[in-house]
């Protein structure tokens, strides 16, 4: 049975910190192992970073949406932001160059989830869908 | 996150505590732009007692490398935890940076 948890935040460097926090204790609570949920961590951290830097452009005053959804075999994270929509295939690019804004921390993402998500449809801005599985692939 | 500096026999340790992110690195990129004007010979980064770093941090140090390296210096890492470890190998830099075990190791063989 799935079960969802949501927060909202802003797009405050300040609170990535928080947001961090929030996300080990939801890993935790989708019984993730501890590697696996410094993984998570990293990932939601750097879409988070992703959308403050370049979709919002710093604004610490935008909002974004995290949604925890409980897994039968892990967590699934929705990151919902409400800005300019950004083209998918730029971020779906296998390997981004570490000139490419975001590209490091994309593509650091991609090495540490199970299943990723970029652009998917929403009727404003764009959505981040993350899956980390319990016991899924080694990286 | 904390930053304290040393100078060391002509190197300086930069020991940071805490975590690395997007709010926190401009304060390390600072202290790493302070000490590479004035044209350090040896930087060591200790991130002996970091508990988190991402790609903000990876790029601060990166650029610290970069800088570094137009003068003939050098920058090397001391002590990087597991999970540090981790993200400079999901990252391809695991081979780029010069990681020590100790600081006094990086002082050894860095200065």
């Amino acid at each position: 049975m799935e079960r969802a948890f949501e927060i909202r935040a802003l797009s405050d460097p300040r609170l990535l910190s928080v947001i961090r926090a929030t996300t080990g204790q939801i890993a935790r609570v989708a019984g993730l192992e501890s590697k696996q949920i410094e993984q998570i961590k990293l990932a939601v951290d750097e879409i988070c970073t992703n959308i403050i830097r370049h979709t919002y452009k710093a604004d610490p005053n935008q909002e974004m949406i995290l949604m925890f959804t409980l897994l039968e075999k892990g967590l699934e994270i929705n990151i919902q932001d409400f800005g300019k929509k950004v083209n998918p295939r730029v971020l779906q690019r296998p390997k981004a160059r570490r000139s490419t804004p975001g590209g490091l921390g994309l593509s650091l993402v991609r090495s540490v989830v199970d299943e990723i998500e970029f652009g998917a449809p929403t009727t404003v801005g764009n959505r981040y869908r993350l899956v980390k599985y319990r016991g899924g692939k080694e990286v | 996150m904390e930053v304290s500096c040393m100078v060391v026999n002509g190197a300086v340790v930069v020991a940071v505590e805490g975590e690395v992110d997007l709010y926190s690195s401009p304060k390390l990129r600072h202290e790493i732009v302070h000490w590479a004007r004035k044209k350090m010979v040896s930087l060591i980064i200790d991130l002996g007692a970091v508990t988190y770093m991402d790609s903000s941090g990876i790029a601060t140090l990166v650029e610290g490398l970069q800088l570094t390296k137009r003068y003939g210096g050098k920058l090397g890492i001391a002590r990087p935890g597991p999970s540090i470890q981790e993200v400079l190998r999901f990252a391809h830099l695991d081979k780029v940076f010069p990681i020590f075990n100790s600081v006094e190791e990086a002082l050894e063989r860095q200065c």
